[in-house]
């Protein structure tokens, strides 16, 4: 063996030495302690101060139990060998001294507990002395602790275990201090046959560096207390955690991870600097992460003030002197205050500005950055009158002039400290002892009135009259919580459905009852097709303005019955349909919910009052048409063929007023106009009409409960339907369930599935025939070919078989 | 007339003082849009600055007036005054005036509202 390695193998034997004895050194007693030096005594209510920290008594607290002697002045030594633990703090047993006899540290009503800060608490008692208590400003305590506060904070892991199904383990085999709690048991990792293998990515990444945050009194700068509270940050992945004022952690413990530690500065103000490390629980630790505070506990003082004996009332106030670096002084004179705050040299400045003559106390009050507040110093301000010096006599030029008296001299100036006079500063600002009435905390500066009407205002008057007229409406709004103009917002993208007139009465508008006519809502358009039977599905828009929209959705060309009861006499009712564009809105409104109110309508208006003559805006108008009351009922109808390109549109209606104080109203309808269906058949890409293909609708009856051919009679329809060159049909159908049916020579009859209409709505589905023989069409000449080719390999490997089969016969 | 040959020293002469020239010329345009840019950014500081200032004075005037359930104390309101007169801005001050002088809770009700408004209308974007 060479020098070189022998050398090497000491060394190495050395540290491992060192290293391996360092945690029984550090943590040592932890598992077997001692009483300190400061605290130490316990009190006996007739024997005083009961010392265990003497240097003869040797007083050992180990998991098991005491040992070694604590001292009275009054009665001598105490035995304490026979003074049992059971290892968690909990002491039973007694003590004994000879001129005390035995001290139980569990009777009734009392018991002796060292807690986790190893700290003797509870009382122990004795049959001649009385109690003795272990409470108090120097309570015995000792560094021997719990075995459940004991923390690992190192391990020793037994060999890899052979490798199996590709994971091996370990287990933990020591762990120090004695007796500790934490750490993971076991470890395993992957491995493979033959060897290999490493640690599993969690068992090896340390605490992820970016999650870690340590942050001193919420980040504050200053701090006049040194208890403060760290608030630490890290990920999931951490289980324990070091802290420390020394970033080199000598002598330091580990705890498990919490969130808020509250944590001692180090004595002596300064800037203190509090490192924290995170381990895993696989014992992984982090990089070191730190926040700093600046530790102030000493209030600043008024070191020097410089003034002037006095002042003149013509000359400005200027004082100076020195404080703490950076400190704010508040200065209170004649009913006022003013701040003024010192230099990085702790110089401040303060001009008062002028004053009258009379004396002037001035308190000044400093206060540093951290916010210590020094005592206040209180100076005394002289102000003179400035001395008027007399004009000189006019005298005789032959006379002798007498002499001027001379100025007064100019006060001494008070001899200056040394520090070097500042340049006086502008007036400091200033305000009056009594806080202004703004300021006097008696009224509301916010004005609750304006907030109310932003916040609390009711439902415009418009919505207010829906709501009236529409009780569900009403209900509705109130479950989803619309009461303020603020909540009209919520319907900026919600529509609700407005009940017909025949999906409630089941009756054309002509056969409704006297009294269902005079409970009709006012100045609602009422939009219906086939005899009136079919009500269209209204629906009611609310925008940011809160000004409701009403609109339906029908099939071009088909004829709509309009309605409408006018809330006055009216002298004519003129109706116009206006193109409003190609593009249907694709984003509908969400349906907030279907209102099945019944027609006990209240008297209400939905149309917007016009102050000039209603002005139909440069539209492309299609149709004017004029509503009319045949029946003198006051419900004025009209009947018009819907537009027959698709399309927006905007049926609107003006009513002209009999009163002119009353003007006009109109009243706005958007008219959807969906295409009708068609019926095709798909040659390649395209799609080809299908001319004379019968269209037949069936609708659940619900009285048989089974699917009859639609009475489309009833409804000013046919039923079916055949279809010309566009190959087009279309049903305006009341709500139901339906399905449809389509007969054509040369095609496969087609029966589509049943489907729910809710209320007036048109059936304009695109079908799609497939003839008899639509296979046949698939084939072309590249299919045909595609197969001929494959026939032709096929072939050849049946003659390649067959060869082969015959060579080797 | 003879032509003499020019000396080679010559032609690197009137290059050398030709790029000096060129790299004049280049340092001066540069150092002009430096400039530019410079009072730019300078602009832009001093707009960010006032908008800190005022941001910070709004921020302590809702903290500690419009928040405040008891009378101000004179220390809050001789931070506001100072921070409102630190903002160097005559409509501000005045406006904080107007707050400041108030005679009834109506009027104080309305300045403030004029003061926010003015205070936040002077935060540039």
């Amino acid at each position: 063996m060479s020098y070189k390695f022998q050398v090497v193998s000491f060394k190495i034997i050395l540290l491992v030495f060192v290293f391996g004895l360092i945690p029984l050194i550090v943590f040592g007693s932890a598992i077997d302690g001692t009483i300190g030096s400061t605290y130490k005594y316990a009190w006996g209510e007739n024997i005083g101060w009961i010392n265990f920290g003497t240097t003869n008594g040797n007083v050992h607290i180990t998991d098991s139990g005491l040992s070694g002697y604590a001292l009275s002045e009054t009665v001598g030594w105490i035995y304490l060998d026979d003074v049992a633990n059971d290892s968690e703090g909990n002491l039973s047993g007694y003590a004994w001294g000879e001129n005390v006899g035995y001290i139980d540290f569990n009777p009734t009503n009392g018991g002796v507990v060292i807690n986790s800060s190893g700290e003797f608490t509870g009382s122990a008692l004795s049959e001649n002395i009385g109690w003795i208590i272990f409470d108090g400003d120097y309570t015995a305590k000792t560094d021997w602790r719990p075995a459940s506060a004991r923390v690992c904070t190192s391990w020793t892991y037994s060999d890899w275990s052979t490798c199996s199904d590709g994971q091996q383990s370990r287990s933990i085999a020591s762990s120090s201090p004695a007796g500790c709690s934490g750490g993971s048991p076991t470890l395993t990792r992957s491995c493979s046959i033959g060897g290999g293998g490493g640690f599993s990515p969690e068992v090896s990444l340390p605490p992820q560096q970016e999650s870690l945050k340590v942050l001193i009194n919420n980040g504050d700068k200053y701090t006049t207390d040194r208890n403060v509270v760290l608030e630490l940050s890290a990920g999931d992945d951490v289980a324990y955690m070091a802290i420390s004022e020394n970033a080199d952690f000598v002598n330091n413990s580990y705890n498990p991870y919490k969130e808020t530690v509250n944590w001692e500065l180090s004595d002596g103000d300064g800037s203190k600097t509090v490192y924290v490390k995170f381990y895993t629980q696989y014992g992984r630790e982090s990089d070191l992460i730190s926040d700093s505070i600046i530790l102030d506990t000493i209030a600043p003082a008024i070191k020097e003030i410089n003034l002037k004996d006095y002042f003149y009332s013509d000359e400005d106030v200027f004082l100076f002197g020195k404080t703490e670096e950076l400190a704010e002084i508040t200065l209170h004179w004649n009913k006022k205050y003013g701040l003024v705050k010192a230099d990085n040299q702790g110089v401040w400045t303060a001009n008062l500005g002028k004053l009258s003559a009379g004396n002037y106390s001035l308190e000044l009050i400093p206060k540093d950055m951290a916010g210590n507040v020094g005592l206040t110093k209180i100076v005394s301000l002289r102000i003179k009158e400035k001395p008027v010096v007399p004009e000189p006599p006019e005298q005789p030029s032959t006379l002798e002039q007498p002499s001027i008296p001379e100025e007064p001299s100019a006060p001494e100036e008070p001899e200056l400290p040394e520090i070097v006079v500042p340049e006086k500063p502008p007036e400091i600002i200033t305000v009056p002892e009594e806080a202004p009435l703004s300021m006097q905390g008696q009224w509301g500066l916010l004005s609750s009135q304006s907030i109310n009407n932003f916040v609390l205002a009711p439902l415009p008057k418009n919505i207010k009259d829906l709501v009236k007229k529409f009780p569900e409406l009403g209900k509705t709004f109130e479950e989803v919580g619309i009461t303020k103009i603020t909540d009209v917002g919520k319907l900026k993208d919600v529509e609700l459905n407005l009940p017909g007139v025949a999906s409630i009465s089941g009756l054309p508008m002509g056969k409704l009852s006297a009294q269902v006519k005079q409970q009709l809502p006012t100045d609602v358009i009422f939009a219906k097709a086939g005899k009136e039977l079919i009500d269209f599905s209204i629906g009611l828009t609310i925008n940011e303005k809160g000004e409701s929209q009403q609109k339906i959705t029908t099939i071009s060309g088909k004829l709509l019955q309009l309605a409408i009861k006018p809330d006055n006499p009216v002298e004519t009712i003129k109706g116009y349909v206006v193109f409003n564009s190609r593009k249907i809105a694709e984003n509908y409104p969400k349906v907030l919910g279907n209102l099945t109110a019944s027609l006990m309508f209240a008297d209400s208006n939905l149309a917007k009052e016009k102050e000039k003559s209603v002005e139909i805006e440069e539209k492309l108008v299609l149709t004017q048409f004029e509503y009319t009351d045949s029946d003198g009922d006051g419900i004025y109808t009209a009947e018009i063929q819907a537009p027959v390109i698709e399309g927006e549109y905007e049926i609107i209606t003006v009513m002209d007023y009999k009163s002119i104080e009353l003007g006009q109203k109109e009243i706005r309808l958007i008219t959807i106009i969906d295409p009708e269906g068609y019926v095709y058949e798909k040659i390649g890409d395209k799609e080809a009409r299908v001319s004379d293909a019968t269209v037949f609708i069936f609708w659940l009856n619900p009285d048989t409960n089974q699917y009859e051919l639609w009475p489309a009679k009833k409804y000013q329809q046919e039923n079916p339907q055949t279809t010309n060159a566009t190959g087009k049909y279309s049903f305006l159908v009341p709500e139901g369930s339906y399905y449809l049916k389509v007969e054509a020579s040369g095609y496969p009859i087609y029966e589509g599935e049943s489907f729910e209409v809710k209320e007036g709505s048109g059936i304009h589905f695109n079908i799609e025939l497939k003839g008899k023989y639509w296979w046949l069409k698939v084939i072309d000449w590249k299919v045909i070919l595609s197969l001929v080719v494959f026939a032709l390999l096929l072939y050849n490997f049946y003659r390649d078989r067959k060869r082969n089969k015959k060579i080797k016969i | 007339m003879l032509n003499k040959p020019i000396a080679l020293s010559t032609i690197i002469w009137i290059v050398v003082v030709l790029l000096l020239l060129a790299g004049n010329i280049f340092f001066a345009i540069e150092y002009s849009s430096l400039k530019g840019k410079m009072n730019e950014n300078k602009i832009a500081l001093e707009s960010q600055t006032i908008n800190d200032k005022v941001s910070d004075f709004t921020k302590l005037f809702i903290e500690k007036v419009l928040k405040a359930d008891d009378e101000v104390d004179f220390e809050t309101r001789l931070k506001l005054e100072n921070a409102v007169r630190n903002l160097d801005d005559r409509e501000i001050l005045s406006q904080w005036q107007k707050f400041i002088d108030s005679k009834t809770e109506v009027q104080a009700q309305e300045e403030v509202k004029n003061l926010l408004e003015l205070l936040v209308n002077k935060i540039s974007h």
